[in-house]
């Protein structure tokens, strides 16, 4: 956890540099203690770095698993507490990875599209991440980072200055739902109002961020 | 990745997969426009002839015309070869288990060598042709997964085959997309309904 936290520090004090201004708003939105879910848009390969570095809570981050392809990376990722899935096939041990850290109380952070934007819009969310989300029945603490697409999207492999803006709302809560037949119904209405959510937050980091 | 795969055809003349890199710049080998990544997620292109014009990638983006397939107005053969590109292909050969702190964390792929040929997609396959030996030959309905990743796109296939191909001179989107309008159309000729999602694993409605 030392890393973790010395990593948090280095982006925190190292993004101004070669980034830009990094501007939270929602911090108080984390629960203190306890478990939650942090689910939130997904534009660059910036996003966790950023998010993690100025969430209070330590987060353990779902990652595709070909970011733990060599060996040091594996060892950089696994002291960045995140855990691999495969993407392209339902991934029950990254499911229980997360359940397992939701049940001792700590965060589990989720980027819903899955994937990062072609074009900085929101994209659909994953339906294996609201199964998840309705199984767990812990807080769903919705965020929205802006600007990080601006510094580096996916179409190019440079990193330019960009201002940035995260914003985490208010927590949600649905019930755990651990029968499929009783969580299926309601997974396009629980993926609905979560994206408007995140939608609406991404309208406030933007004007957070300033255009 | 570059421009070419979010700009999958050309703004000016429509041409698709026709943006190339030249230089610093990416070129439009049917117009001759020239794109170029300018401030932030801005892209700024000149045409031939015109006045530089710079807009944010989603505008740009917007303003691309729908995937189609080629013979989607005339309701067309299913053996009808919709897209071909060089590619270079990598295989799953197989998993690795993800281990920290002594405990499991799961497992990650480990590609084999790199093999270029020839990918080819038709309404009933998706076929590879590496310039040495047999080809790949995978029927559309064997697919269960499509999804880009940073440097291509993978596809998985019934059985556990796992591809990452590479796009030396196409657009990474534009196979996506098109290869998602194939399967969105064998599903919905075969009574199998509308499909909703390509990842994890296809899923229909």
């Amino acid at each position: 956890m030392i890393l973790y936290r010395l990593c948090q520090g280095i982006v925190r004090a190292g993004w101004p540099l070669v980034g830009g201004r990094l501007r939270v708003r929602g911090t108080e939105n984390i629960p203190s203690t306890g478990p939650f879910l942090l689910i939130a848009n997904h534009q660059s390969v910036l996003d966790p770095i950023l998010i993690q570095a100025v969430c209070p809570r330590v987060l353990h981050t779902m990652a595709k698993s070909t970011q733990f392809a060599s060996p040091p990376m594996r060892w950089l990722m696994a002291q960045l507490q995140s855990f691999p899935v495969r993407r392209f096939q339902i991934d029950p041990q990254a499911v229980r990875h997360a359940l397992r850290r939701l049940a001792e109380g700590q965060g589990v952070g989720i980027y819903i599209e899955g994937e990062r934007s072609w074009d900085g819009r929101l994209q659909a969310p994953r339906r294996g991440t609201v199964r998840l989300i309705l199984r767990a029945g812990v807080p769903v603490v919705p965020a929205a980072i802006a600007g990080s697409y601006e510094a580096w999207p996916r179409w190019d492999r440079a990193l330019r200055r960009s201002d940035v803006a995260i914003v985490f709302g208010q927590p949600l809560r649905w019930p755990a739902m651990v029968d499929r037949p009783e969580r299926e119904p309601m997974v396009d209405a629980t993926a609905s109002e979560l994206m408007s959510r995140i939608g609406d937050l991404l309208n406030a980091a933007t004007r957070l961020r300033g255009r | 990745m570059a421009i070419r795969d979010l700009l999958w055809a050309c703004p000016f003349c429509r041409a698709t997969d026709a943006i190339q890199a030249r230089g610093k710049a990416e070129v439009c080998t049917h117009c001759g426009a020239r794109f170029r990544r300018a401030a932030g997620a801005e892209i700024e292109a000149w045409p031939v002839g015109g006045q530089p014009v710079r807009r944010h990638a989603a505008e740009w983006a917007a303003e691309l015309p729908p995937v189609r397939l080629p013979d989607e107005e005339q309701g067309g053969e299913s053996d009808r070869e919709y897209r071909r590109t060089v590619a270079v292909a990598r295989f799953v050969v197989g998993f690795e288990p993800v281990r920290a702190r002594g405990h499991y964390l799961g497992r990650v792929e480990r590609f084999g060598p790199a093999v270029q040929g020839t990918l080819v997609l038709t309404g009933e396959a998706l076929t590879f042709a590496p310039a040495d030996g047999p080809a790949h030959r995978w029927p559309l309905e064997t697919v269960t997964a499509v999804q880009p990743s940073s440097s291509g796109l993978q596809i998985r296939v019934r059985g556990g085959t796992v591809v990452l191909f590479r796009f030396p001179e196409a657009s990474v989107r534009l196979w996506e997309e098109t290869i998602q309008a194939a399967l969105r159309r064998l599903y919905r000729s075969m009574g199998w309904g509308d499909i909703v999602e390509f990842q994890p694993r296809i899923s229909i409605q």
